[in-house]
């Protein structure tokens, strides 16, 4: 069963067209990843998912539920949670405060024990629980952005662009901490510039192109794919 | 200076009871009304700082409207005592269901713009405000303004001395801190300084982000239209040049020279800017001069206000746990 699957999705900004009629799915435990150039229409594909930017046709089922018009905050309860492209953590907020934001919708106790998960994941996080987010490094703040989703106890996380300015040793770690989160049962949807690192972690992938997508497959068939070798691998 | 405002962290409410404590026994030791008055003033300053605060230094949006607010509660104010007779209490409640109506409308129309565009919708708001109460002279009289508005009373009973205006205004002042605390430093206040952050992330926590940017924008308006009320029935005549954009101006100087989303700050700040124009009533025609240049140079001093960088909760938090640190460093052996 698929958990989240998307039908001729079209979102618009004004008069432009930035998904022209998108159709994917992710199933229950998968690492999907949509690679594609800038203004392909990931980030919208994103946040149409999550609700934060309107649907303008086609429709969005997830458990089987056609989720289409509900709003951004019934979706984060049902489990569908983004970590936003850019890292944005609320700079003047502790760390700890962070992370209780991102289970803003959850009960006190299940914050405290999601809490214990998180910081088990992230050691440094615990160290670092009352410092304010905006003096943590950029590596840091991306881990926090990624606890952050989990506290809002997501089956199905989005990651939008996590290696975003990282250094190379860094999104080594985020990716391997990526794959560890899908083990413990969270489903993660996936949007990298960085397709190499991403399409090694990755169950499947889908490429996007100007609003379409222009190749779907595993992602060990797209890793040796010229095309995809030629226009986002750089070989 | 840290250790001190580790200090204030730690004994916030103790330091803000016996502050409300001063302020209560202020009139009976000193008797000059003409101190009791700028006292008053200053209260109701502080009471319009610390509800543009809440919209401003903690939800961040920036309005250059506030004052058409202050105006709609004054003028609801004065109509309702004038016209109709009912007394301070009804009229504050009038005048903040009034503010709060026009918010409700202004916001739902305007509040899902972004930062400079909002400021500059709130701006002609303002404008459109100070219009209509200059030229609906049918309502409002125009620019002859209205004279003989009741002074303060509540249920018959009159409050129209120095003293007894300046305990009505200490309450006034004392319950809209309250309100503005524990929104604050509620899971709601949270939230709302999470949309200040960064509106998209909050969304993405759940976060309803246009319901709390009305809410916050209503609650600070009626708060600001209750001081509007006190203003009508404290001068006894209000006309339209007083709720201008240069008035807007004034209570934003307030709020982000005391410090934006610090409320003690802003305290701070809205007295300052109230009492010190008064002390250098001396220095006559150079009073603007001095005024200016006080803000020009804190502001290049200390850009974010008086307390604007000062997260007392945080201080408050990281004291606690060095002193919960301290005693095991003294009973345990040093490596």
């Amino acid at each position: 069963m698929a958990l989240l699957r998307l039908e001729n999705v079209v979102s618009n900004y004004g008069s432009i067209n930035a998904l022209k009629g998108i159709s994917c799915e992710v199933n229950q435990g998968e690492i999907v990843t949509l690679i594609g150039a800038n203004g392909a229409g990931k980030t919208t594909t994103m946040h149409t998912i999550t609700g934060l930017k309107e649907l303008n046709g086609g429709k969005i089922f997830f458990e089987d539920q056609d989720i289409s018009r509900w709003e951004s905050q019934k979706r984060v309860k049902a489990g569908i949670v983004l970590s936003p492209e850019g890292r944005q953590v609320f700079p003047d907020f502790t760390v700890y405060d962070n992370l209780m934001m991102g289970g803003y919708l959850q009960k006190a106790d299940t914050n405290a024990a999601t809490l214990k998960t998180v910081y088990a994941l992230f050691p440094r996080l615990e160290e670092r629980a009352s410092q304010v987010a905006g003096t943590l490094s950029g590596g840091e703040q991306q881990m926090l952005a990624v606890a952050r989703a989990l506290m809002g106890k997501p089956k199905l996380m989005l990651l939008d662009e996590p290696s975003m300015g990282l250094a190379p040793l860094i999104v080594k770690e985020i990716f391997n901490l990526i794959q560890r989160i899908r083990d413990l049962g969270t489903t993660v949807l996936l949007v990298e510039q960085n397709a190499r690192a991403a399409l090694k972690i990755s169950d499947r992938a889908y490429v996007l192109e100007t609003g379409k997508i222009v190749l779907s497959g595993s992602a060990q068939d797209l890793l040796n794919s010229e095309e995809v070798q030629q226009a986002y691998l750089g070989m | 200076m840290k250790k001190a405002l580790d200090f204030v962290a730690l004994h916030m409410r103790a330091i803000s009871v016996v502050l409300i404590v001063l302020l209560i026994a202020f009139p009976f030791a000193v008797s000059s009304s003409y101190i009791l008055r700028i006292m008053t003033i200053c209260f109701m300053y502080v009471m319009i700082a610390l509800s543009l605060n809440l919209l401003t230094g903690f939800l961040g949006l920036m309005t250059l409207g506030h004052a058409a607010f202050w105006g709609i509660g004054a003028y609801t104010a004065a109509l309702i005592a004038t016209r109709a007779g009912l007394g301070m209490g009804a009229c504050m409640v009038a005048a903040a269901i009034v503010a709060g109506v026009f918010s409700l409308l202004l916001g739902g129309a305007a509040l899902k713009l972004k930062g400079y565009f909002l400021t500059i919708v709130t701006l002609g708001f303002c404008e459109i405000i100070r219009l209509v109460e200059m030229n609906w002279t049918g309502l409002t009289r125009g620019p002859l303004g209205i004279p003989g508005i009741p002074s303060p009373n509540f249920f018959g009973i009159d409050l129209s001395s120095n003293t007894q205006i300046y305990f009505v205004m200490l309450v006034l002042v004392i319950l809209s801190a309250l309100v503005i605390y524990s929104i604050v430093h509620s899971r709601i206040g949270t939230a709302i300084m999470a949309i200040r952050e960064d509106d998209l992330a909050a969304q993405a926590m759940g976060v309803n982000v246009f319901k709390y940017k009305i809410m916050v924008f209503i609650i600070s308006s009626m708060i600001v239209g209750v001081a509007g009320a006190f203003y009508a029935h404290y001068i006894n005549y209000i006309d339209p040049t007083s709720f201008t954009t240069a008035a807007s101006t004034d209570m934003l100087v307030m709020a982000i020279f005391g410090g934006l989303g610090s409320i003690p700050g802003t305290i701070l700040g809205a007295s300052i800017l109230t009492i010190i124009p008064e002390t250098i009533r001396a220095l006559g025609m150079y009073r603007n001069l001095f005024y200016g240049i006080l803000i020009v140079v804190l502001m290049m001093v200390k850009p974010d206000g008086i307390l604007g960088n000062v997260n007392f909760k945080y201080l408050k938090q990281r004291a606690l746990s060095r002193r919960a640190a301290e005693p095991g460093k003294t009973g345990g052996k040093a490596e």
